[in-house]
């Protein structure tokens, strides 16, 4: 059985909702299985992207599994385990993929102000590199590690 | 596929923190590209796109005309885009990308800009 599968992060609104349902829509998919793996912070906002993707798969052949990772990626001590979650043991015995894909869509603001003022923190900094930079670089790198998995 | 976005090859005002991220996450994807364009086995053909998907409609700008860690005139600019209609719908901006992702004609690690989209 072969199945295409999306991961996408920041899934649980916004342009992440958006993506998970385009892809969900997307011609290229609708006859195929389908595997999403969603991330974000809100687990009930991350069940009403899947139910938007189940509303838009229409071919009755086409399989859509979808896979809800809870999880807060600016929180460096459980990069690793969601990095298991979203990238390990996609597939079941007897199954291939035929394309994968990893949309890094989860990001923050940090604190909108000038260089030199009072507003920036240690603490805010730390953040918001944490989330946009650090656990966005290490995952595209645990996705890259994990691709033969799937392929092989 | 990196969310990106203008903030990550350009710089603005009081945008210091999310421009750095932005062109961090850019740069090391651009990397990412140019080593898979070495490698032909076991996974072929993985290409990397840097999106600028434009200012959506969606939270993170709710935040931005509300949020308590945005300066005035950041504030005022996109309070201006909202009221003059100018934002864009998130899901117009991702059928958009998935049409550049499924025709994949794109050179890998290139930065698209929503805007860049227009005219097709």
């Amino acid at each position: 059985m072969m199945w295409k599968i999306v991961i996408i992060t920041g899934a649980s609104r916004g342009f992440g909702r958006a993506c998970a349902v385009s892809f969900a829509k997307s011609s290229a998919f609708q006859k195929d299985h389908c595997q999403f793996i969603l991330t974000g912070q809100d687990a009930a906002q991350l069940n009403a992207t899947a139910e938007e993707i189940n509303a838009v798969r229409t071919s009755k052949d086409a399989l859509t599994r979808i896979k809800i990772v809870p999880a807060n990626l600016s929180n460096l001590d459980g990069l690793e385990v969601a990095a298991v979650e979203l990238f390990d043991n996609l597939l079941q015995p007897g199954e291939k993929c035929s394309e994968i894909s990893f949309i890094s869509n989860a990001g923050s603001l940090g604190v909108l102000a000038p260089v030199g003022d009072n507003t920036h923190k240690l603490s805010a900094f730390a953040a918001a590199i944490n989330l946009n930079v650090t656990s966005t670089l290490f995952l595209s790198s645990e996705f890259i590690k994990r691709l033969p998995q799937s392929f092989d | 596929m990196n969310v990106s976005s203008l903030a990550a090859i350009q710089p603005f005002e009081s945008w210091a923190v999310y421009c750095a991220a932005k062109a961090a996450r850019e740069m090391f994807h651009r990397v990412l590209a140019e080593e898979q364009k070495k490698i032909t086995s076991p996974v072929k053909n993985l290409l990397v796109l840097n999106y600028a998907p434009g200012p959506l409609d969606t939270n993170m700008q709710k935040e931005i005309r509300e949020g308590l860690l945005v300066d005035a005139p950041t504030r005022e600019y996109f309070t201006q885009l909202k009221a003059n209609d100018q934002l864009v719908d998130a899901n117009v901006s991702s059928e958009r990308l998935l049409k550049v992702l499924v025709d994949a004609q794109f050179e890998s690690g290139s930065h698209i800009d929503f805007y860049d989209l227009d005219a097709k």
